[in-house]
């Protein structure tokens, strides 16, 4: 009963130009994060440069996507797939700028002493990266059931965030010099704590691409 | 794939025969279309030359005279409208309601029967019929009568009616009377107000096709109208016809009279012309 | 700073409440377990749904599914087609249509329909209208007679475009025009139900688009069920849709739903184009 049709190659080119994207945003987050650690700010520019081409792919999945729905007009499960993408497009465009910002206080802080080895806000950043990539994999694979797994896994992050806070803070009252270090070092926590937020959303729209269910803001 | 030369070259051995088998055909059916024109203008041209001579408003308006003195056909004229006029009133009504019932409500045998009757009597000769009516009116009243003929003329009339208001009917998409129906109305309703006037151009044709072909007839009128040298206006009486005037001048020995045949025939000729722009005129789409 | 509050934002989106409004809708046409047969060979199997009030329903399914001939059996249209049977009940307010007695010129005159192809009368653009009313007897003044042809034009969204030329004739109108013609013909005689049997797939778009904005404008007088092939055109009018398959109702939903997440499969491949 089923035959080829057009609009399969055509969703089968978004699928591929959606994952690309979600690749390349996850290595701009990872390369930020080594950048940081490692106090390598090539690695940053490197990041920086990247991110034209990530907002250039962002464009071509905005058109494709529109072009799909003004020429194919898919319907039931097309429908949602086509949504979905046009939607996580700028949610995985929002993480790759968050990865710039990374780099460029990585930038910034790699011209300074090192405040302190960072221990925490490396796990924040491979928890994060490690749901990105879970979700992507949901989302391509439409498995729901591991899209909810991901998305309580925000909570990890969130402990995370509150934890790294907790030090910085701790360490700007007791010694004022460090505070412009300490506060950089904050953002690259927050960015962090923003991109698990992203990844939730990605992952609440795999959950309504596969089942047709709305879960965001329905706690 | 498209591939343009494939439209223009024609090296292509089938390809060119069929052009010319095309062209062949083509030309074929232009020469034939091309003949029938040119007898159908031929026949009319020579009446017309014929006959015109001899035309004049004396002619139109006079009743017969002897060799030498004249004459015309003026009696004949109106002889022959009644006689139409006659038929058409007999004939119309009858042919009609015959096609719609065979269209409407003709399923089954009796309708079959009628079907094959009405086919089978148009293509009965035309004397049969003046026999026919010959022995069944004018023997018993003893009187060859202008009803006579008008009966005999309508008979003819009737299945020819019949089955082209029947076809024409048919010819009513069924959306129509679904149109109709869905709106609530009864059948019969459906086939007076919507199907009858949809179909009147053609049923009108078909009426007028009758009406051309009863008015040439002569044969069944020499047993029933007969003849009549003077004005008629007594359907119980004799009446004269332009068919048997110029049939009865024209095997005359009389030159003038057949000058007078040749005229009459033209007279006859313009008189269905003239019936049928006017039916074409009066059933045009209007609506 | 003023003190007045804020004016409080609306949380239910606008068509939140039609949706309401749909899913309390009173049922208008019941349908119980139908079957109908052309002859010997059985098209419709085991139909039941219900229709409601003042709704657009679409049906939609590939050719031959039976979608129009379930449509034909709501105003017994079928009737008309020798050597056919319905079995099964159909309640059109409560009363079986097709039990002994019923009145089908009644039954015609309270479903009203509207064909594939537009079919005026070859009468002048007033008779079409008029054609029902007169006869029907719904009309005793030459003035009210008038007036209902004119309200049922203005209803057809057709009254502007003809009312200086109402006594020309009806086939000289353009197809779109025909088309509304034919739905003011069905709305003159105020049936409760309009069956439109793909009223649009002849038309061009804008004309096809005119109908379509009728519809939504028709559906709070009257209860429409459209036949459709094309399945954007059932998203766009419909309320809810029922998808024929072989002569089966395979599913009755709505729209939306059936759009986006169908529950059947079979739905799902016909919607997304999966099998022809």
């Amino acid at each position: 009963m089923e035959f080829h049709r057009h609009l399969d190659d055509e969703l089968d080119a978004l699928r591929h130009r959606v994952l690309l994207l979600g690749g390349e945003t996850e290595t701009a987050l990872q390369r930020a994060m080594f950048a940081l650690v490692e106090r390598d700010s090539n690695t940053a520019h490197e990041v920086l440069r990247g991110d034209d081409e990530i907002d250039q792919l962002e464009v071509e999945i905005d058109r494709l996507c529109i072009d799909v729905l003004a020429l194919r007009q898919p319907a039931a499960r097309d429908l949602r797939f086509v949504v979905s993408v046009a939607k996580i497009t700028p949610i995985l465009e929002r993480i790759a700028d968050h990865a710039c910002n990374i780099a460029r206080a990585a930038i910034d802080l790699n011209d300074e002493p090192q405040l302190k080895p960072l221990v925490d806000l490396p796990l924040m950043a491979q928890h994060a990266s490690g749901m990105l990539r879970s979700a992507l994999d949901a989302f391509t694979s439409a498995d729901a059931a591991q899209a909810r797994v991901i998305i309580a896994r925000d909570d990890e992050i969130d402990e995370l965030y509150d934890r790294v806070f907790h030090d910085l803070l701790r360490m700007m009252v007791a010694e004022p010099s460090t505070t412009t270090r300490a506060a950089r070092l904050l953002f690259v926590a927050k960015h962090l704590e923003r991109v698990a937020d992203y990844v939730t959303d990605i992952c609440e729209l795999t959950v309504y691409m596969t089942e047709a269910t709305f879960i965001k803001h329905s706690n | 794939m498209f591939k343009p030369e494939s439209m223009t070259t024609g090296n292509n051995k089938a390809d060119s025969a069929r052009r010319t088998v095309s062209v062949m055909m083509t030309t074929l059916t232009a020469a034939c279309a091309l003949f029938a024109v040119v007898i159908l203008l031929l026949i009319l041209g020579y009446i017309a030359a014929r006959g015109i001579g001899s035309l004049n408003l004396q002619f139109l308006t006079d009743i017969p005279r002897p060799v030498g003195e004249g004459g015309g056909i003026g009696n004949a004229i109106v002889g022959s409208l009644v006689l139409l006029v006659l038929s058409s009133v007999i004939g119309m009504p009858l042919g009609i309601a015959t096609g719609i019932y065979l269209a409407e409500f003709g399923v089954g045998r009796f309708a079959g029967v009628v079907r094959f009757m009405a086919d089978t009597l148009t293509g009965i000769p035309s004397i049969v019929v003046g026999v026919f009516v010959y022995t069944i009116i004018v023997l018993p009243f003893r009187q060859f009568s202008a009803f006579a003929g008008g009966v005999a003329l309508a008979l003819i009339m009737i299945p020819i009616v019949a089955r082209t208001t029947e076809e024409m009917i048919r010819l009513v998409p069924a959306s129509l009377r679904e149109g109709a129906l869905a709106l609530g109305a009864p059948q019969w309703r459906v086939t007076l107000g919507v199907v009858l006037p949809a179909a009147m151009s053609g049923i009108a044709t078909g009426a007028m096709l009758a009406v051309a072909r009863v008015s040439g007839e002569t044969a069944p009128l020499l047993f029933t109208a007969l003849n009549y040298n003077d004005f008629n206006y007594y359907l119980d009486q004799p009446i004269a016809s332009l068919t048997v005037q110029i049939y009865n001048y024209s095997i005359s020995p009389y030159d003038e009279w057949h000058a007078q045949a040749w005229a009459a025939t033209l007279v006859l000729m313009t008189l269905i012309l003239v019936i049928n722009i006017a039916v074409r005129f009066f059933t045009r789409k209007r609506v | 700073m003023s003190t007045t509050a804020p004016p409080t934002p609306v949380t239910q989106p606008r068509n939140e409440e039609q949706r309401q409004r749909e899913q309390n809708a009173p049922v208008k046409i019941s349908v119980r377990r139908l079957d109908f047969f052309y002859g010997r060979a059985q098209a419709l199997h085991n139909i039941t749904l219900d229709l409601s009030e003042r709704i657009v329903t679409a049906f939609i399914g590939p050719s031959g599914c039976g979608k129009s001939t379930f449509l034909r059996t709501l105003n017994r249209m079928n009737d008309t087609i020798p050597g056919t049977r319905a079995e099964g009940e159909i309640l059109l307010d409560a009363a079986d249509i097709y039990a002994p007695g019923t009145d089908v010129v009644a039954l015609r005159r309270k479903v009203g329909m509207v064909f594939q192809k537009s079919n005026p009368f070859p009468k002048s653009i007033f008779d079409n209208v008029a054609y029902g009313l007169r006869i029907n007897r719904l009309t005793s003044t030459k003035a009210e007679l008038q007036e209902r042809v004119q309200e049922a034009l203005e209803d057809a969204a057709l009254w502007t475009e003809v009312k200086d030329r109402l006594k020309s004739s009806a086939l000289g109108l353009s197809g779109g025009q025909q088309q509304r013609l034919c739905i003011a013909r069905a709305l003159a005689v105020r049936p409760d139900v309009l069956l439109m049997d793909e009223p649009a797939s002849a038309l061009d778009p804008i004309a096809t688009q005119k109908i379509e904005e009728l519809l939504f404008k028709l559906k709070r007088q009257y209860t429409i069920i459209i036949v459709t092939h094309n399945m954007q055109q059932a998203a766009r009018v419909s309320d809810r849709t029922a998808f024929f398959w072989l002569g089966k109702l395979i599913e009755f939903n709505a729209t939306e739903k059936m759009f986006t997440n169908p529950d059947e499969k079979l739905t799902e491949d016909y919607i997304t184009g999966r099998f022809g």
